[in-house]
């Protein structure tokens, strides 16, 4: 059974199309997820909440772009909105605990190169972290994240470039390890 | 060194950026499923008790239009039956009744210095005021409490005896006494649903604000039946009184952000120490308050 067959089904109720609509794209949303949010916890709830609106405005899907890609793009805007609201939260318990065992103070203590990277990516812009995780991190193409994102294909380039050049910045005292 | 070779370091170090465990599939899926019985459970029972307030309101107006529809079909027939018996009493009575005066010193003032004090053969009419208009405003407009007598002050010993309820004269007045009861019946019986369910709400310490809004409409109803002329039983006020407290307190919870457990103590404890709910099922007769089907 094709998709769009499937999608016909999962529009008149039916349980058993809507599984098979997520059996085929969980992985992909799970791991977009996990990789901008970097808990189990967060990815979890962001892929539960991406498949239930998924159904929830089924009837709204017209098809003019992919399933995947629509799919994305509401995996994408979970993610990032709930990550604003838990930065939100994680903001008001250090300014109450002050505490300095977040884990970014862990990274910053660890000159290893993987942690850098982590830390730099971290602190790229929303916008550019996205794409670049969706680029060089989970292989989406140009024209997926263009059409997850909202965005024109050659606006994705440039901010996946605007990214590179910031953690080249970022990594310079790693400049050996790509140079050799 | 070329960009090239940045970027193929970028994308093999950077696999490791946060990297995803196994997709637990059947455990998301068992929780997908799981919120989504819960939200369209939710949302159909929204729906559902919507549509029973609704019902409800529609009800409690719908008595309240029957009621005012027997008080003009009452008046309707006092006022023709003020016209048949006799023209010197009718303007006076009728021009009270909705004038809304009612002292039983006036109607006799009134009776005795009104050129109208004669009858339409010419002659003197020596009837007691009571005589000439039978359904006099004191008897609709005065609470008068049982066992006392609204007689005017110069009636005959024996008329005063008499009663307002005696003979032809007290036929109206069984009918307006009649209607009275069966309003107020009724109304209790909507009390009593209203403080029952209050109950159950109040057991888990949170009150629906459709309750207390329900509770306002009947506070005015009960408002309403203690200024009523017909509210001369006693036992009746004192217990329209005291559900007129509790309505209050239950339509003040609404106006407090969020129910408070000390005044649902108090309102609970209002409930008890003046024995309301038992007051009340002794003052309703078996079946007064019960809702159409559906409600």
């Amino acid at each position: 059974m094709d998709e769009s067959q499937l999608l016909t089904r999962a529009r008149a109720g039916d349980p058993a199309a809507e599984r098979a609509l997520y059996d085929a794209h969980v992985d992909r949303v799970y791991r977009l997820a996990y990789r901008l949010a970097g808990s189990d916890d967060l990815a979890q709830d962001f892929t539960q909440d991406t498949f239930i609106r998924a159904f929830e405005r089924l009837k709204d899907f017209r098809g003019e772009s992919s399933f995947a890609t629509w799919l994305h793009s509401i995996a994408v805007s979970v993610s990032l909105n709930g990550l604003r609201k838990v930065k939100r939260l994680r903001t008001r318990e250090a300014d109450l605990n002050d505490a300095g065992d977040h884990e970014w103070s862990v990274r910053r203590a660890e000159p290893d190169l993987k942690l850098r990277l982590a830390q730099a990516i971290d602190a790229l812009p929303p916008g550019y972290r996205t794409v670049f995780v969706m680029h060089d991190v989970e292989g989406f193409t140009h024209e997926e994240i263009a059409g997850a994102l909202g965005l024109q294909p050659g606006t994705s380039k440039a901010q996946l470039s605007r990214a590179r050049a910031k953690l080249r910045t970022a990594l310079a005292d790693f400049a050996g390890e790509w140079t050799a | 060194m070329t960009d090239d070779n940045f970027e193929s370091f970028l994308q093999r170090t950077a696999r490791d950026y946060n990297a995803p465990p196994p997709t637990p599939r059947d455990a998301m899926w068992a929780r997908i499923e799981a919120e989504r019985r819960a939200r369209s459970s939710s949302a159909a029972s929204q729906g559902g008790r919507a549509h029973r307030w609704l019902m409800l309101g529609a009800a409690i107006a719908a008595m309240l239009l029957v009621g005012i529809g027997i008080g003009y079909v009452l008046r309707g027939t006092m006022d023709s039956r003020l016209v048949a018996e006799g023209p010197s009493a009718a303007p006076d009575s009728a021009g009270r009744q909705l004038a809304g005066i009612g002292s039983e010193s006036a109607s006799v003032h009134d009776s005795g210095s009104r050129p109208g004090s004669r009858n339409a053969a010419g002659t003197t009419d020596d009837r007691t005021p009571r005589e000439r208009a039978p359904f006099a405003p004191e008897e609709r407009l005065a609470v008068v409490p049982p066992g006392s007598h609204a007689a005017p002050r110069n009636a005959p010993e024996s008329m005063s005896q008499q009663g307002p309820r005696s003979g032809g004269i007290g036929a109206g007045n069984n009918r307006e006494s009649a209607a009275y009861a069966a309003l107020t019946a009724e109304h209790l019986g909507r009390v009593e649903m209203l403080l029952t369910s209050y109950r159950a709400e109040s057991e888990r310490g949170q009150v629906d604000p459709q309750i207390t809004s329900w509770a306002g409409d009947l506070l005015g109803t009960t408002r309403l039946l203690i200024d009523s002329p017909g509210s001369s039983d006693p036992r009746l006020r004192k217990l329209l009184g005291d559900l007129e407290i509790v309505l209050t307190q239950i339509t003040q919870l609404g106006a407090e952000h969020g129910s408070k457990k000390d005044e649902l103590q108090l309102i609970d404890q209002s409930l008890r120490s003046h024995d309301v709910m038992t007051r009340i099922r002794g003052a309703t007769p078996a079946g007064a308050g019960a809702l159409p089907i559906g409600t």
